[in-house]
């Protein structure tokens, strides 16, 4: 067993290493650019990290893996390889690898990757055989911050629209009470005073200090989430803004109105536009990732919000680039697919699954409301990139290992099934999981992986 | 405009409860089997059974008869001898019958195992996912262990998690179970027909290629049996091969010309071109019948 996790990363290595060299042409391609969204903290680069290893191993060492992906049958799949698609840094597969094996989650995604899965299948028909001896299955996917979504739906408000909407937003639970700070700052200060950069900086900095007060709250309504990310291209120390008080936005004069207006426009057009232009690049199958867990951990309030965020994003969603969607997707009459995903459901006994498979519904009842008339197949599913959790005495309890290294049984009243049902003054507190000494088997028992892309292949 | 709230408290609706053990270590899943994997070990030795267990019937008959008669003359002489002697035969016929009884198990087996064939297209219909587990593990049950069947099963209940729908379910036994076993089957058919149609071409005359050809039938019959993990005693072996000509019979006479057959015949053999060759054709054809109709009788895939 040992032996064997000490040569996970070495052999990611050599697979590394094999997508240097370029591809035959002549292969028949079959290519999927399957997009992964997901807000900061949803899952995306654990699922990929997960995807990659099973399919390895299924492919390479012939493990029964991922059974319901029928469309990628074991017997057929030759090999596969991981290469960065041009232009972009390749996935750090081997440091999350590395961070598993050191019973660590895999660290936040601070910048761009882009990398490319080729599957290569035996061609089967007899006279195709000789002509055409391989057809491959390429995907590419992008790897990103999620707090980088979040701000997309920036680029259709201008500077006071934004401003006012977010002031809005502060004014409400649950973000109210991590904003108090961030408004008793405001109240005190003096925005008739010509701003410098000191003044900016400072007000900049107070606004920085209250998203990740709230993030740390678990709020996911948080923007410019770029501002959270060192990783981000934009000089955010000199050219930063925030919502001012609705006094101030009201007065076009206002000086800082128009720097904070101006660094705005910057913001747009230095950073977010080319950022949507070159990541959210043309897929016709989306998966958006969603982590129920977080808002279960804090409040129905918080998971409301959630809702509301991933209405607010679903265009962003949905369409990406939304004139190639257009010419490409409606025109082909091809069907774009859509998967919303529950991940981490091994954090919940079995039992609990349809529940959750209802709420994970109640929540993109928003989105999907966007697309509803659109020529846009969608379904819901539950994922376990990693199956850290076992099964509990009851069949509503679950037992898992802490950061202290205490193995522990827990009990779970019924999760809600929408939110409706779902009490204000209660919650789920969320597990503070270590990752299990045998992460190997366990990601590659993880669950509901190839039921989901079997959906997009088919 | 003043906002001040209190840290929010919450009710948590779960009970954390530390244990006094490890977490356990989960296993790595199954490998696959490959479809290329061949298991026939004991091959040819069942005609030397055959022809040993008809001799050691016939002798012991012989001598059964013989001791009757002899008991009966004796017994007026003899009385409490016989007796004995009658007793001793009764318990040895008895233990004789107990073997035929054993044997006629073995025969209504093939029967219970073709009737428990799961219809996956009803399971689909009608059954939940817990009864649809239920059949196709009662199935299971019945299926020899070292047979590819078993593999296969094992390869599909190791596949099997709580979150699968009952769709789910009998689509993966489809794909793991019922699919690889017909695939086999077919397989193991078209190698004896190469076999049957080659034994018929090099065989110098009729009676000893009917013999032959008997023979060929039933171990045909037999390892397709074994594939889909019946593995019958002898007289189950009659049972099958009683089926599989009924079915045979049910099958329209046109079959016999189908393209299927000619190709296979004529894929896995060269006797088309050769003199003589018409028996040949023939007789993998009927045997190639033979195992088809088995095969249909066994298969439980959709569209099979
Ligand atoms: N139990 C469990 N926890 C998971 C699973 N997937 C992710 N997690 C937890 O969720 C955290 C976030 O996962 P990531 O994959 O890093 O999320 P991300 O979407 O890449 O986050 P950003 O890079 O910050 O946008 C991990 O650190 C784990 O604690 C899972 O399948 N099971
Ligand atoms: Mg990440």
């Amino acid at each position: 067993m040992k032996n064997i996790l000490r040569t996970v990363s070495e052999q990611f290595g050599s697979l590394l290493d094999s997508g240097a060299n370029k591809l035959d042409d002549w292969f028949i391609k079959d290519v999927h650019k399957i997009a992964i969204t997901g807000l900061s903290r949803s899952g995306k680069s654990m699922l990929f990290t997960s995807l990659m290893t099973t399919l390895k191993y299924r492919s390479e060492e012939n493990y029964n893996c991922l059974p319901l992906l029928k469309s990628l049958p074991i017997e057929f799949v030759e090999g596969m390889k991981l290469d960065a698609i041009e232009s972009y840094e390749l996935f750090p597969i081997k440091d999350h690898i590395q961070s598993l094996e050191n019973q660590r989650w895999p660290k936040p995604t601070e910048q761009l990757y882009g990398f490319r899965l080729t599957i290569r299948l035996k061609e089967t028909g007899s006279i195709k055989k000789y002509l055409l001896p391989h057809k491959e299955i390429v995907f590419e996917f992008l790897d990103y911050p999620g707090e980088w979504i979040t701000d997309m739906p920036m680029l259709n408000k201008t500077f006071s629209q934004w401003s006012d909407s977010a002031w809005a937003q502060q004014m409400t639970e649950p973000q109210s009470y991590y904003a108090q700070e961030w408004h008793h700052f405001t109240r005190a200060f003096n925005f008739d005073l010509v701003p410098d950069d000191d003044s900016i900086a400072c007000v900049v900095n107070e606004y920085r200090h209250y998203l990740k007060k709230s993030k740390a709250g678990g709020i996911s309504l948080l923007q410019p989430g770029s501002f959270l990310i060192s990783g981000s291209g934009f000089d955010w120390e000199h050219h930063g803004f925030a919502p001012l008080p609705t006094k101030v936005t009201s007065d076009l004069s206002n000086p800082w109105n128009k720097v904070f207006s101006n660094n705005y426009q910057l913001f747009l057009n230095q950073w977010l536009k080319p950022l949507k232009e070159n990541s959210f690049k043309e897929s016709d199958k989306q998966i958006i990732l969603i982590d129920l867990f977080e808002g279960l951990n804090h409040s129905k309030l918080h998971l409301q919000q959630l809702k509301e965020t991933l209405s607010n994003l679903s265009e962003t969603f949905v369409y990406g680039n939304p004139s190639w969607f257009s010419k490409t997707v409606l025109r082909n009459t091809a069907i774009g697919k859509v998967a919303f995903v529950a991940t981490k459901s091994d954090l919940i006994p079995e039992s609990q699954k349809p529940q959750l498979l209802s709420l994970l519904q109640d929540i993109t009842e928003g989105a999907r409301a966007k697309f509803e008339e659109k020529d846009i197949e969608f379904d819901h599913f539950l994922v376990s990139a990693i199956q850290a959790t076992d099964s509990g005495l009851s069949k509503n309890s679950l037992r898992y290992t802490n950061l202290q290294d205490e193995y522990i049984e827990v009990e779970f009243e019924d999760i809600p099934t929408s939110l409706k049902s779902m009490n204000r003054d209660e919650n789920f507190p969320v597990l503070p999981v270590k990752v299990p000494k045998d992460f190997l088997p366990r990601i590659l028992n993880g669950r509901g992986m190839d039921r989901l892309f079997q959906y997009l292949l088919e | 405009m003043e906002s001040n709230f209190e840290q929010p408290t919450y009710r948590p609706k779960i009970k954390q409860t530390p244990l006094h053990e490890a977490q356990p270590v989960q296993a790595l899943p199954e490998k696959s089997i490959r479809l290329d994997l061949d298991d026939d070990k004991n091959s040819g030795v069942s005609l030397w059974l055959w022809a040993l267990g008809l001799g050691v019937l016939s002798i012991l008959s012989f001598s059964v008869f013989h001791a009757i008669q002899t008991i009966d003359s004796y017994f007026n002489t003899y009385p409490i001898l016989s007796s004995f002697l009658g007793l001793g035969l009764g318990a040895f016929i008895l233990a004789i019958a107990l073997l035929i009884y054993k044997e006629v198990k073995g025969y209504l087996d093939v029967s219970q195992f073709v009737d428990s064939k799961v219809d996956l297209k009803a399971l689909e219909t009608l059954g939940d996912r817990h009864s649809t587990l239920n059949k196709l593990q009662n199935h299971a049950s019945l299926v020899s262990k070292s047979s590819y069947a078993s593999r296969c099963f094992r390869q599909f209940e190791s596949a099997i998690n709580s979150d699968l729908s009952n769709h789910e379910i009998i689509g993966l036994y489809q794909s793991k179970v019922a699919e690889p076993i017909l695939k086999k089957a077919e397989e193991v058919l078209k190698k004896e027909s190469f076999v049957s149609g080659g034994l018929a071409f090099i065989s110098p005359n009729t009676l000893i290629q009917t013999l032959l050809f008997a023979w060929i039938s039933v171990r045909t019959l037999k390892r397709i049996a074994r594939v889909f993990g019946l593995r019958p005693g002898i007289t189950g072996n009659w049972k099958l091969i009683r089926v599989a000509a009924e079915n045979m019979a049910a099958q329209s006479f046109f079959d016999l010309a189908t393209d299927e057959i000619t190709n296979q015949i004529g894929s896995s053999l060269a006797a088309k071109f050769m003199e003589n060759s018409a028996e040949a054709v023939a007789a993998g054809a009927l045997n190639i019948r033979l195992g088809k109709a088995l095969i249909q009788l066994l298969n439980e895939a959709k569209h099979g």
